[in-house]
């Protein structure tokens, strides 16, 4: 299954959506007085209209010019820093459909402002487990060749600007999965992401994960201050 | 004894530089002298069982190399290369391994051509004469049943199941050893074992869970420990010496057949030889005795000793035509609910019947196993009168099903028990014969009777078994339960399967139906029920599970229910505020988000005589106000605020039936849009909906809106304010361009906000306001129109 340049496709089984992150994308944080009958609702309607699908490829990729596959040339310094050590990566995409945000939308507009808020934030935390998902399976096929994954990163992440979505996109094949971008290069259905992992052999840096490598010290799902 | 697979064979080919012309399996083509010679390295340090040079030699796998046309040509030079270097009494297995692809509806191959494609690669192994058939490195459930379907349609050969498990014991699509055994053993595989990934002191502990959960021999082959990388190439620790030591010890915990995969070599091989010389296979713990269903990550047993199991019933159309029309329509919205619902409500069954007339059943039965299968992880009971419906569900779902259900009707009960034999599905036997209903115990014991002994003639198995003592109705004939009862008893005398039955129908036609459900169901469970086909939602229902585990036994000294009424206990009370007039009580419900009791109170102010503008400003945007205070300084979250603003909206929808809307005090209209090229609408409704209930007119433009089309709602409504939302940086230009525009040809104020904006930008792109979220928008909007 790791050819360089073929197109795999894995749709994730989900029996469940995270509820503590879907109240943390909600912006929830420690509350107390809030009814968890809406979270439940919020994640069963994501349940029910998600469409779970995932894409992922394998390139070769230049350590020393920063250059995956033929073409693309990392300018971010961060991404750099998280794939050193990296001979090969994996272009990823995940959706989980458009009919979760026409859900949102729905309620929203019938005046349940805090379902369809939590709805949006369910599709979110769904998102992130079908990421999430694809990579426990890359994981597993990668660990008995003795290679490791480093962590998922994205454009729009720390210093990799989120307008290069425009080289990234193609090379994750994100059309086979009904993902396609916009001119202002934003993903739709709006709830999918795209994403780049490491393909690490032995000696290579320690992995730092999240938020502690982060640049956007203001972003708003940041979980460390 | 112990028989002995030889090494690994991949790692060998790539150490001669071999493996990649263009793949390991051409070898046996461009160089069968050199493969003959590797499997004679194992045959000289005594292995038992050679494997040939075939694992990826399926033509899904070759097409990746353009070579699928040559299939059958590798694989028969991939067994005779292995037969040349066999001593007499040295076996050949054909080894196959993944087909690269995963089945859908994980990924995109079809089943059915998975199943080809083995199928063709088997046809091709048996011709050149193999002794087993070995799938190994198998990654996914599905795609095991897939080539064991195969291998049983085109060949009579012995089959051995490997799947490759990762250190958590489970393969990469969620399957343990317990759940694969429960699947692969009814679906006739020879072996169940595990190979690669893991080292034998990994794999150790999965086998002695499988050797718990199946009768047949086990076969283990372990990488030579767990790998790694120095200077570009892989590493495997393990030394022959420690593969020799943990060898015993594999078959101390069950395992009858060893071997070696990645970076194991003759030596290894020879070593785990001599380790085990003289050893027999363990005599092995005799299964606990009932029916097992799986899923393709969890198993249930159902039987006597085992808890009640509640199988679902409510995915079924027939008398419910709202859920019948959406089916029909496509949708399958309800039936997923249900599916949800049941799960959630402690079903660990689902029955599954898409009786919707009018309909090609055995088309959507195959779809909804399929979509079902990933929504939930139970197992599931396909449930049809149709031979080829059933096929469809037993096809698509990668586990063992129930067949629900056989009766004695000629022409359909020998396809059942055919079917239930081909997927390895349990059966579930009704005993309706031709004759009509069976009334007596004698009776139905006798039809069932008759039915085993035909289903163990098409190669059933008592495991197989579960049985339906038939629920008449108790208001068409007043004995008809109690010879249920009965008939339940004699089962448990006669056979001792496992029970269902669907009990809700004993108190059709009769008021309380629920309460006589329920008793029914305990008195049948006292009389030997096992798994009742039931409506788990029900409460009653619930707890009469919840309270006979307890009573049975299968919830010592009643912990897990008595967790019940610990978790009742601990739901937080709303705390009693001390409200001493009705709109601060409104001011209250606002704030907590009460929606019923806001409006209801807004009523209740307005019939006592308050003005609606008193209502409004003292009591609803007062409530507003100090939960948008509360939220700016981080005591209170967004959902609650937008919580808060439900119970506004449902306030003023409640004075609106009293007076005219526009008799409502506006404080001022508010134009809101996303711009151009950026598809987010959340935070802008976000901020609509605190604006509307704050008493702003809003005028929603939705998102991706062009400048030109803002400007002309500016002019036509003429608002105080024009709301801009950009999420993305993509998007920040749109929102500039925007401004611009609108400052050339109005005078109105313009605020903007969203995820990725900075007062210092919004002042560059000469915003009037930025608003850092939706509280904050509605606290500058009041300012402005001051």
């Amino acid at each position: 299954m790791t050819i360089v340049g073929q197109i795999n496709l894995f749709n994730p089984i989900l029996n469940n959506i995270d509820r503590a992150e879907t109240k943390r994308y909600a912006g929830m944080g420690r509350s107390i007085h809030f009814p968890e009958a809406i979270v439940s609702e919020a994640c069963a309607i994501v349940m029910l209209e998600k469409h779970v699908k995932t894409v992922w490829v394998v390139y070769e990729y230049d350590c020393t010019l920063g250059c995956i596959g033929h073409d693309y040339k990392i300018v971010s310094t961060g991404l750099l820093k998280h794939l050193s050590g990296s001979k090969q990566v994996v272009l990823m995409s995940a959706t989980v459909g458009e009919d979760v945000e026409i859900a949102s939308k729905k309620y929203f507009e019938q005046g349940e402002y805090a379902l369809g808020l939590l709805i949006d934030a369910a599709a979110t935390a769904a998102v992130e487990q079908a990421a999430n998902a694809l990579c426990n399976m890359l994981a597993g096929q990668f660990e008995n060749k003795g290679i490791t994954l480093t962590s998922r990163f994205s454009p729009g992440y720390g210093d990799w600007a989120l307008e290069e979505q425009e080289q990234v996109a193609p090379l994750a094949h994100v059309e086979a999965i009904g993902v396609h971008l916009t001119n202002s290069k934003m993903l739709i259905p709006r709830k999918s992401i795209t994403a780049v992992v490491g393909l690490r052999t032995a000696g290579a840096n320690e992995d730092k994960q999240g938020c502690v490598q982060c640049t956007q010290k203001d972003c708003t799902m940041r979980r460390i201050k | 004894m112990i028989k002995i697979f030889e090494g690994a064979m991949g790692t060998a080919l790539q150490a001669m530089g071999i493996a990649e012309q263009p793949c390991p399996e051409y070898a046996s083509i461009k160089y069968p002298d050199e493969v003959t010679n590797i499997h004679k390295g194992y045959v000289d340090v005594g292995a038992d069982i050679l494997e040939c040079n075939t694992f990826g030699a399926n033509p899904l796998k070759l097409a990746q190399f353009g070579l699928a046309d040559e299939t059958e040509r590798i694989n028969i030079a991939g067994v005779t290369a292995a037969r040349r270097a066999a001593k007499k009494g040295v076996e050949i297995a054909g080894n196959i391994g993944p087909s690269g692809r995963l089945i859908a509806p994980l990924g995109d191959l079809n089943f059915d051509e998975a199943c080809e494609s083995y199928a063709r690669q088997i046809k091709a192994l048996a011709s050149a004469g193999v002794d087993y058939i070995l799938f190994e490195t198998i990654i996914d459930l599905q795609e095991m049943r897939a080539g064991l379907l195969a291998a049983k349609t085109v060949c009579n050969l012995p089959v051995i199941c490997q799947l490759t498990y990762d250190a958590m014991g489970r393969t990469v699509t969620g399957t343990d050893p317990s759940t694969a055994a429960a699947i692969l053993e009814p679906l006739g595989a020879s072996i169940i074992g595990m190979n690669c990934s893991l080292g034998p002191e990994q794999l150790l502990p999965l086998v002695k869970e499988l050797a718990l959960a199946t009768s047949l021999p086990i076969s283990v082959q372990p990488n030579a420990g767990l790998p790694f990388i120095k200077e570009g190439k892989t590493y495997f620790p393990l030394t022959p010496k420690e593969m020799g030591y943990w060898a015993p010890k594999l078959v101390e915990a069950g395992a009858t057949i060893l071997g070696g995969c990645c970076g194991t070599t003759p030596a290894h091989i020879k070593a785990m030889k001599e380790a085990v010389r003289g050893m027999d296979p363990i005599a092995r713990t005799i299964l606990p005795a009932g029916v097992r269903l799986a899923s393709r990550s969890k198993s249930v047993w159902l039987g006597k000793g085992h808890p009640t199991v509640l199988i679902g019933e409510r995915i079924n159309p027939s008398g419910r035509k709202a859920m019948a029309a959406e089916i029909k329509a496509g949708n399958l919205t309800s039936v997923k609910r249900e599916a949800l619902l049941q799960v959630e409500a402690g079903a660990g069954v689902l029955d599954i019947n898409m009786g919707v007339p009018g309909m090609e059943q055995k088309k959507l039965m195959g779809q909804v196993v399929g979509e079902l299968a990933m929504l939930v992880n139970v197992p599931f009971s396909i449930d049809s009168v149709e031979p080829e419906v059933l096929e469809a569900g037993l096809r698509a779902f990668a586990g063992r099903a129930l067949i629900n259900s056989v009766s004695d009707k000629q022409g359909v009960k020998d396809k059942v028990f055919a079917l239930a034999k081909k997927y390895g599905a349990a059966i579930l036997i009704l005993p309706l014969g031709e004759k009509g209903l069976p009334r007596t115990a004698e009776e139905r014991v006798a039809i069932v009777k008759k039915l085993i002994a035909e289903g163990k003639a098409a190669g059933l198995k008592d495991s197989d078994f579960m049985l339906d003592p038939l629920v008449l109705t108790v208001a068409s004939d007043g004995q008809a339960p109690a010879e249920t009862l009965n008939t339940l008893r004699q089962y448990a005398d006669t056979f001792g399967y496992p029970t269902t039955m669907g009990l809700s129908n004993v108190s059709f036609g009769l008021p309380g139906r629920e309460d006589i459900n329920a008793a029914f169901y305990a008195l049948a469970l006292a009389s030997g029920l096992n798994a009742p086909i039931i409506n788990p939602c029900n409460a009653k229902i619930r707890r009469m599970t919840e309270t006979t585990n307890v009573l049975l036994g299968f919830d010592n000294q009643g912990i897990k229910y008595s967790k019940n009424y610990v978790a009742e206990k601990n739901i937080p009370v709303e705390s009693a505020e001390v409200e001493q007039g009705i709109l601060e009580a409104l001011s209250g419900a606002v704030i907590r988000g009460e929606k019923e009791r806001a409006a209801h109170l807004t009523l209740q102010a307005f019939a006592e005589g308050y003005d609606p503008r008193k209502i409004t400003s003292e009591a609803l945007v007062r409530g507003m106000n100090i939960i948008g205070d509360d939220f700016g300084a981080g005591r209170t979250f967004l959902p609650q605020v937008m919580l808060a603003a439900e119970a506004m909206k449902s306030a003023f929808d409640a004075l609106k039936t009293k007076i005219n809307a526009e008799d409502l005090p506006c404080l001022g209209k508010v134009i809101l849009a996303t711009v151009k090229g950026d598809v987010h609408d959340l935070g802008k409704n976000i901020v609509g909906a605190l604006l509307s209930n704050s008493g702003f007119t809003v005028v929603d433009l939705g998102k991706d809106v062009e400048p030109e089309v803002i400007l002309a709602a500016a002019e036509k409504e003429k608002p105080d304010i024009v709301g801009l939302c950009a999420l993305m940086t993509t998007t920040l230009g749109a929102m500039g361009e925007t401004i611009n525009l609108l400052q050339q040809k109005t005078t109105t104020t313009i605020m903007v906000g969203g995820a990725v904006l900075t007062q210092e930008y919004a002042t560059e792109i000469k915003a009037d306001l930025y608003a850092a979220d939706g509280v904050q928008a509605v606290k500058l909007a009041k300012k402005v129109v001051e």
